[in-house]
């Protein structure tokens, strides 16, 4: 995880929670929840 | 059919085949006692390494086998065209913890399909989904002309 954690990231299906930059939340909108693959949007990220 | 009519495949095409197919059977071992098992997989050609999420439960006979970093050995195989070929992988198999994740980890378990063997009765959060890598020590492949052995017998 980068040292600039900029958003809270919630899975909407498995529930996990960490926290991401700016290149990783745009990585996880792309290519899913890395845990359990569910397809996301900007909703599921919070500004710390 | 005799040995020679197997051949090696090369390490591009080890790559082709890994890279076309998702799923395979991971075999672990505790002491003396084997545990095989249907998985789906990404498979990164530059680097060799294999991603998987396999799914468990605490009372499941997979937890057991999944404590620290067990050895491993990955199985692939197909059979078209008049040729089979199989492959196997073989390494460690290490947890990746989800505070280390990087825009490249996220980037392969995106290509990684969903468990398709993993169906499960629970939603997903009562599930404990772990990712893991397998950075292949061994990696090995052969092919067999189904005919030309056929033609033997």
């Amino acid at each position: 995880m980068s040292d600039s954690a900029d958003y809270t990231f919630v899975c909407p299906e498995c529930a996990e929670s960490m926290l991401v930059n700016d290149s990783m939340r745009d990585a996880l909108l792309e290519n899913g929840c890395v845990i359990c693959s569910a397809a996301l949007t900007t909703d599921d990220f919070s500004t710390t | 059919m005799s040995l020679d009519q197997q051949t090696e495949l090369s390490p591009d095409e080890i790559r082709e085949v890994l890279s076309r197919h998702e799923t395979g059977v991971l075999s672990l071992a505790k002491a003396d006692e084997p545990y095989a098992i249907p998985i789906s997989y990404g498979y990164d050609g530059e680097t060799g390494r294999f991603y998987l999420r396999l799914v468990s439960t605490p009372e499941s006979e997979k937890r057991q086998f999944l404590t620290s970093s067990p050895r491993a050995r990955l199985v692939v195989h197909e059979s078209n065209d008049g040729s089979y070929r199989s492959i196997i992988a073989e390494g460690t198999l290490e947890r990746v913890d989800p505070d280390e994740l990087t825009v490249e980890r996220i980037v392969q378990y995106g290509k990684a399909k969903r468990p398709l063997f993993e169906i499960w009765g629970e939603t997903k959060r009562d599930l404990d989904i772990q990712l893991f890598e397998l950075d292949p020590e061994t990696l090995g492949g052969r092919a067999v002309e189904l005919d030309a052995a056929e033609s033997d017998q």
